[in-house]
């Protein structure tokens, strides 16, 4: 268990310091992980309300067409925000 | 307060910036596509074919959409209201029946149907089946789900321009802390 956090932590520290010194400006400012956790919150969201998992009647054609549209420009939209942010 | 000779950052380290934030900025953009894909998938796959669309969209857009249907249409034509009743059953998930004369019809005596946005709601349903089936690469600009489509340049060109944007932008900051805060 210890070897593996070790090795785990030597994996991490070697990681970062590869990472510092091939862009070095990417970690320069705090925003980036908020940005990072807000993207990954954002993809979880997104999946979920975008999941489908069965075949469709075409009775819902209609309503789910347009459901996907909608979805798709509240999530560009979103993007957008957060481009700006 | 010291201050230490900044060195210019290798222009290598600039592209690998602009690099890593065009890739994370392209996925950001597309991510709402690319989840949509799914949902397209589904509405393609619809249990009728090519044929039984395009009879289906025909039948939708007789009468002028179905707002100046003849009077003999509900006396005589037993089949055209059986079908009528299967296509409303099958699009709308509801029956229609004959509403009240439409004096603006230019074939004199005519009925509308209603609800009135029967045909609108079916023609809809019916083109956004055609939409899903024609999406991809090779569709026409008029398909209904254009913008989703992840393969547009502009996704591409906007992802790049926020790398360039956040090299240019986030340099002053990279000075500012390489001579200011440097032990």
């Amino acid at each position: 268990m210890i070897k593996r956090n070790v090795s785990f932590l030597a994996f991490k520290r070697r990681f970062d310091r590869w990472l510092l010194v091939r862009a070095p400006m990417l970690w320069r400012t705090t925003l980036l992980p908020h940005l990072l956790v807000l993207l990954i919150l954002a993809v979880t969201a997104a999946t979920i309300s975008f999941i489908q998992t069965r075949t469709i009647d075409p009775t819902e054609v209609y309503a789910e067409a347009s459901n996907t549209y909608s979805s798709w420009l509240g999530w560009c939209a979103f993007s957008c925000c957060g481009f700006v942010q | 307060m010291i201050r230490w000779p900044v060195g210019e950052l290798a222009p290598h380290r600039h592209v690998v910036t602009v690099v890593a934030v065009a890739i994370g900025s392209y996925l950001w953009l597309i991510t709402p596509g690319l989840l949509a894909y799914p949902r397209i998938n589904a509405i393609a796959q619809v249990r009728l074919s090519d044929r039984e669309l395009k009879a289906d969209l025909a039948f939708v857009s007789q009468y002028s959409d179905w707002r100046c249907v003849p009077s003999d249409v509900w006396r005589t034509n037993a089949s055209e209201l059986k079908q009528l009743h299967d296509v409303s059953l099958r699009y709308y998930a509801a029956n229609v029946k004959r509403g009240p004369p439409n004096e603006s019809c230019i074939e004199g005596a005519a009925f509308i149907l209603e609800p009135e946005d029967f045909s609108r709601v079916c023609k809809e349903a019916i083109n956004d089946v055609i939409d899903a089936r024609s999406f991809g690469p090779k569709y026409a600009r008029g398909n209904g789900f254009y913008g989703i489509w992840i393969g547009h340049l502009w996704w591409l060109l906007a992802a790049l321009a926020t790398g360039i944007l956040t090299a240019i932008l986030s340099y002053p900051r990279y000075v500012w802390r390489r001579t200011f805060l440097q032990r």
